[in-house]
Order: structure tokens, then sequence, then C-alpha cells
């Protein structure tokens, strides 16, 4: 996976750039595979460091949520904490992010297994394996301040067009 | 003009308030079994080296990953021990100048008369550090920023502007 600041990065410039609507829900979108897979996974993995108890299963439950079948079920899950009417706004917009998402993770080269595709339907792997898994990191510094520069732009240009309608 | 059956039944039918409770429950244990499914599948897959050691002369030169594993003990240059949902491995080969705490990806063969994994291919993850505090700082700065990305209303979830 690359790291969040990475993905929402990527999301938010994916979305300003054309000028497209529900920002903040595509990028949610994209942050929620780790959120709901990698986050308690990995503290229940440092957990268990310390407290040996915490079973094993508890730590790979999570793992499909951050595989397609996986997103699509939390996107409409995550739908229904929003109103009716904006439900399917919503639902394309969080399943959009999380596809984005798989997107860029699976730039990535890894050790051992790759993403896990077509889960639970097979076992089939894929990676492309252009960058190393922490490359993003040298990424950031370049990501981020293009990020700000596009927000900053996309605020005038809102603004300008928002006089203009007045 | 009324709009197409596909667009009604996506809209109205997937999304509605009507008998949500009953499709989240659907979505739910769906999600569950596959969590299952998948907790099954990957104990299997990550027992290798808990495999290995049920029988070590039948599996001998077995195949080994260990994708993303943190050093936990450095011997000298050539042993170490490295742990995930396994704790304490042991390695033999150089991996490199690490110290407690690094992490490593691993590819080897179980060799039985040690016991331990002979290390053939090795990656140092010398950033993976600095990945995860970017992962922790990301987290932060999303909780920071969500209120002026969002706001609660009548026990929902509102995109502001």
């Amino acid at each position: 996976m690359a790291d969040l600041v990475t993905h929402s990065c990527v999301a938010y410039l994916v979305k300003a750039i054309p000028g497209r609507p529900d920002v903040a829900t595509f990028v949610l979108g994209t942050c929620l595979p780790d959120l709901l897979s990698r986050v308690p996974s990995m503290g229940l993995t440092a957990l268990r460091a310390v407290l040996p108890a915490v079973p094993e299963w508890l730590i790979y439950v999570w793992g499909p949520l951050h595989m397609p079948a996986g997103i699509l079920l939390a996107a409409y899950v995550c739908a229904f904490a929003f109103p009716e009417g904006r439900r399917r706004v919503v639902f394309l917009n969080l399943l959009g992010g999380g596809v984005l998402h798989l997107l860029v993770d699976m730039l990535q080269r890894h050790f051992g297994v790759g993403y896990l595709l077509l889960f639970p339907f097979s076992g089939w792997d894929f990676e492309l394996g252009w960058i190393g898994s922490e490359d993003t990191v040298r990424i950031v510094p370049i990501l981020v301040p293009i990020t700000l520069g596009v927000a900053w732009w996309r605020r005038r240009r809102d603004a300008r067009r928002a006089r203009e309608a007045a | 003009m009324s709009r197409p059956l596909a667009d009604r039944l996506f809209a109205d039918r997937l999304f509605a308030d009507r008998g949500a409770p009953v499709r989240l429950a659907v979505a739910l244990a769906l999600i569950a079994a596959m969590g299952g499914y998948y907790a099954w599948w990957a104990i299997r897959a990550e027992a290798g080296w808990r495999w290995a050691m049920e029988a070590p002369l039948e599996r001998d030169g077995a195949p080994m990953v260990f994708p993303l594993w943190v050093v936990t003990r450095v011997i000298d240059a050539e042993h170490h021990e490295i742990s995930k949902v396994v704790r304490d491995v042991p390695l033999v080969g150089p991996v490199g100048d690490v110290a407690v705490g690094d992490t490593l990806s691993v590819q080897g063969r179980f060799d039985a008369s040690v016991p331990a994994v002979r290390v053939e291919v090795f990656e140092h993850h010398t950033l993976r550090k600095y990945k995860e505090a970017l992962g922790i700082f990301g987290f932060v700065v999303m909780v920071a920023l969500a209120p002026f990305a969002f706001r609660i209303e009548r026990r929902r979830i509102v995109e502001r502007g």
C-alpha cells in the first residue's frame, strides 16, 4: 500500500484538476481501504507483540476490505451514513476513490503475494511492480506542493466564477 | 420524462431507507463471510515457518517468503530473527546492515539442520519508518480536516460546500 498522504493527494488531483464535484467524498473513498483494512490489521499486529492473546484470525479478517469486492460492499454500507437522496452519488465516489486506491497500490512491487483482485472467487494476484513499496515516500515532497498549488488555484477559480455569477 | 429502469432500480431500490436494515445486514454478513474466509486462507499461507517446523525433515528445502517482516534480534552479521504474526523466525545468511526494528522482505529456503530459513534474496526497507510516519500524518490530517469537509445533520453525514 502507498501511504495515506500519497493516496489523498492523487485522489484530490484526479477530481480537482478537471473541476469535478464531490472531492471530499472521493478522497474519503480513496482512504477507506487503508482505514478499514490496514489500520486495524497493523494495530492488532502491534498489540499482539505485547498481548499474545490477540487471536491471529482477528489480524487477517480485515483483509478483504482492501480488495475490490470488499471495497464495493464497504462503499455501499458507508453510503448509508449519508442522506437518502445523496447515497448513489456518495456510493459512486467512495467506490471510485477505492478503485483509484487499488490502481495506485498496484504500481508497487512486493515479495510474495500481490493484490488479490478477484477474491473471494480466485486467489489470483496481480501488481504492476513499477515502483518499490516505499518509493511513494520520495514522491510525497513533490506531490504535496503540487496538491496545495492546485487547491489554491481551484479556490481562486471558484471565487472568480462566483463573482462573475453574482 | 421517466428515468430509465436501471437508474430507478439502482437509485431508488438499492439506496432507499425502505428495506435498508435488511440490505445492510446482507452487506455486512457478506463482508464478515469474506473476512472469515480470508483469515482462514491467510493463516494457511502465512504459516510457512510453523508448517515447516511440524515436520522439519520432510520439509527441508521448502521455499519461503516473508514480505515486510520486522527484525526482532540481531545475533551477528549472518544470524537474525524476524517477526510478524509468527514470532522470532531465525534467518541464516547476510541481510545487510540491519538493526532491531528494521523491516525486511526475505525469500529463502527452510534448512532443517539448523533449523532456520537460509536467505536467498532480501530487501531492506530503509524508508519503511518514514512511510509509516506519513501514514499516521495522513490519518491525523484527514481527521483534522474532516469537519471542514463534512458535517452531521439529523444523524447523517452531509458534505459541506
